[in-house]
């Protein structure tokens, strides 16, 4: 501005175009000033040395189901990366591997479509942060696999179809009534089942549901039957009990307990299958 | 009378033919014929090692999810 006024006091055959110029350049965004201070600055993000972390990820293709299923390793520059093992994943699928296949949706841990075994536990990538030591990614543990990392959950789906998850009454509501309500009361003893998002990391890490799989129910369905069992507004809970009344549906639990140890929704399925076994015993 | 003496995973393919030639007499007389080359060429297209056990046995897997699906009646007829 100091040179602008000099220069209109010195000379008066000074173009009206050329202030217009100079006022212009001297009105500065604050986008452009942040475009002038990376350029000026470049070294600030060069400094910066990529870290690098190696991903040994489960590779199976079905296309060539003659293939043996392997280990493939990526490299991953933690520096560039989100922080959880899901932004690393999709990463990768970005940038180096595309045919790499997993399921994810909501990335926030609400969806439990990213369930996978993560060095060795049974997680949701997108909740799980990435270590600095090597990881290893694998699918659920002992179910079959599509691709990758997709496990085939089908048998997991018709289980839960199985206990009828859904609200049942036995008298036909009267026309003025739209709702079923419920006790403040009633309400609290559904805390720490509904938010179960049935993303099979318990079920999955239970030896008893491993080697029973085909008559055991495994704890998330068992955890949701014990949902429906005890909710005020159902009628039908007896009924519910009986049902799962013989040696595999409920008493193939043997309070292993790793599905309270891996649930990453921080759940205790454990806690709701003995629940049920005392009211079987009870009824 | 000497029979062939299969093992446990060549009966269940077998059988398996068995139930996907019986559930193509549940579909419509007219399109049985369709059904029938469809389930052939399922299991001819592929070129198998006998020895490749985990191969069979996801093919199995496979087939039988696919036949899940083919038997249901709203499936009344096939087109390849």
């Amino acid at each position: 501005m100091n040179l602008l006024s000099r220069a209109t006091s010195r000379t008066i055959k000074i173009n009206a175009n050329t202030v217009l110029l100079c006022l212009s350049r001297s009105l500065k965004t604050s986008s452009s000033r942040q475009a002038e201070l990376q350029n000026t600055a470049p070294s600030l993000n060069q400094k910066k040395e990529p870290n690098y972390k190696t991903f040994s990820i489960y590779r199976w293709d079905p296309d060539k189901p003659s293939t043996k299923p392997r280990l493939q390793q990526y490299k991953v520059d933690l520096n560039t990366c989100g922080p959880m093992v899901l932004d690393a994943l999709i990463k990768i699928k970005n940038e180096q591997d595309a045919t790499l296949t997993f399921r994810r949706s909501c990335r926030e841990g609400i969806c439990g479509s990213c369930a996978m075994n993560i060095n060795g536990t049974n997680t949701l990538a997108c909740i799980c942060k990435i270590d600095r030591l090597d990881t290893k990614i694998y699918p659920l543990p002992h179910m079959y696999v599509i691709k990758d990392l997709v496990p085939d959950l089908t048998h997991f789906y018709k289980q839960y179809k199985s206990i009828e998850p859904y609200l049942k009454k036995k008298n036909v509501p009267k026309d003025g009534d739209r709702e079923n309500l419920q006790s403040i009361a009633d309400r609290k003893k559904l805390d720490g089942l509904y938010e179960c998002i049935l993303c099979a990391c318990c079920s999955t890490s239970c030896p008893s549901y491993w080697w029973n799989s085909d008559e055991y129910l495994g704890p998330a369905v068992l955890l949701q039957a014990y949902r429906w069992m005890i909710d005020s507004r159902d009628d039908y809970s007896s009924e519910r009990r009986e049902a799962l009344q013989n040696p595999f549906s409920v008493y193939r639990c043997h309070t292993i307990m790793n599905c309270a140890n891996t649930c990453p929704k921080g759940l205790n399925p454990g806690h709701a299958i003995a629940m049920i076994k005392r009211d079987m015993a009870l009824d | 009378m000497s029979q062939i003496r299969r093992s446990g995973l060549q009966t269940e393919v077998i059988n398996f033919y068995r139930i996907c030639c019986r559930a193509v007499r549940k579909k419509p007389i007219e399109a049985q014929n369709r059904f029938q080359q469809f389930v052939r060429s399922q299991f001819r297209q592929h070129t198998i090692s006998p020895r490749d056990h985990n191969m069979i046995e996801y093919m199995l897997r496979k087939g039988k999810r696919q036949l899940e699906v083919y038997e249901n009646d709203s499936v009344k007829d096939i087109h390849s």
